[in-house]
């Protein structure tokens, strides 16, 4: 028997469909159309994904080429940068100016208040040198009597402006008749800002 | 001469269809599907970029105001901090500073040695101060300093108040020490050219300038 190459069944010669051969026309051609029906589906909604996302993206980088932003967005930067930099400096300053101020003031706020310590107690005081990296402010005190340099040594560790008081004993001098002693007092470190 | 002839069953037929079937979806996936699917990914990959760009440059044009009050504020809190200090000074701008000083309080300036111009040096706080028992061996901070050594000549009054005005009114000019000395100074010569002296004071005075 030979059959014709039609995968479909054919119509009959005088163009009337059976029941069974509707049948299969409709299980034939229902999955190819339910086939197309979803690819064209598919299609559509891609090509439609594809189409937003290409605006989107047109979009965005419209904002971000834009003149106006990208001269914001510099600037914007170049603050970032200097403020770094300007805390940076600031930090540093801050820093030093700590540093000097923790210092105390050697002037004669000090140099007075251990003149009149030295008078409380009958002393003459002679301030001679300061030396900063230790504080430690240098005088020459003179006496009548050994127990008053005592009394002034006392004093002077009792007052607030010192850190530390140190002298090594006294010499007495004939020709003056006087007790003399050096003293180095290391100032404390709000001497001289008391008021 | 033999006919070709093909015979195809009903199975033929049937498997012949769902090949068909199967090459048309090969064939949308391959040549639909993919490419768009691909298009589509390789889109989102650009578009997250895209927008994490947007993204940053919104924040910093939203940043950018409150920069310019950052930048303000840092700016004058600088102007503070600085505002005692020198600007950076060459050595004559500094020999010219100190002397013009000294004059100023009626004080002979002898000797001057500028030891150092303009150099970065380490300045630990004093070291009973409370800085430097909180922080230690951290609390030292890099400044930029001259140092110089003076000999002036004077009455002590006067020298007391040339110490008082350095120690209490130039924050950024510090003592690092002194040292009174008496000493005799030549005053001219006396009718039959012998020479006359006059007793003065001498301080030798050693000072940092921190300049920024």
């Amino acid at each position: 028997m030979k059959t014709k190459l039609n995968f479909i069944d054919r119509y009959d010669s005088c163009g009337k469909v059976s029941d069974g051969k509707a049948k299969k026309y409709i299980l034939t051609t229902l999955p190819l159309a339910a086939l197309a029906v979803i690819f064209t589906v598919s299609g559509v909604m891609m090509f439609r994904q594809r189409a937003q996302l290409d605006s989107r993206l047109i979009e965005l980088r419209e904002y971000i080429a834009d003149e106006n932003n990208i001269a914001a967005r510099d600037e914007a930067l170049a603050y970032i940068d200097e403020n770094a930099a300007l805390s940076v400096g600031n930090a540093s300053d801050e820093a030093m100016l700590n540093a000097i101020l923790s210092y105390p003031l050697p002037s004669s706020e000090v140099t007075d208040a251990i003149v009149r310590i030295g008078g409380e107690t009958s002393i003459s005081v002679v301030i001679n040198s300061y030396f900063a990296p230790t504080g430690e402010i240098s005088f020459t005190a003179k006496s009548e009597s050994a127990e008053y340099i005592n009394d002034f040594i006392e004093k002077l560790r009792e007052s607030v402006l010192f850190a530390a008081v140190n002298y090594s004993g006294y010499t007495y001098s004939e020709s003056d008749k006087n007790y003399t002693v050096n003293v180095t007092c290391a100032l404390a470190e709000n001497a001289g800002r008391e008021n | 001469m033999a006919q070709l002839t093909l015979k195809i069953t009903k199975r033929d037929k049937t498997l012949i269809y769902i090949l068909c079937i199967g090459i048309l979806i090969f064939v949308f996936f391959r040549f639909v599907f993919t490419p768009l699917s691909e298009d589509i990914g390789n889109l989102e990959i650009e578009l997250e970029q895209a927008e994490n760009d947007k993204f940053d440059m919104q924040s910093l044009i939203s940043r950018r105001d409150a920069l310019i009050t950052e930048n303000d504020e840092l700016r004058s809190y600088r102007s503070q901090l600085t505002g005692g200090l020198y600007p950076q000074m060459e050595s004559y701008a500094i020999d010219r500073l100190v002397t013009y000083m000294m004059m100023e309080y009626g004080l002979e300036t002898t000797d001057f040695k500028l030891s150092e111009s303009s150099s970065n040096a380490l300045l630990r706080p004093y070291i009973y101060s409370s800085l430097q028992a909180a922080e230690g061996e951290n609390a030292v901070s890099d400044v930029t300093t001259s140092s110089l050594t003076l000999k002036v000549n004077g009455s002590r009054a006067a020298l007391a108040k040339l110490i008082d005005h350095i120690v209490n009114d130039l924050t950024s000019m510090r003592i690092t020490s002194y040292g009174f000395r008496d000493v005799s100074v030549d005053s001219g010569y006396d009718k039959n050219g012998g020479k006359l002296t006059d007793d003065t004071t001498q301080l030798t005075l050693a000072l940092e300038i921190y300049m920024y």
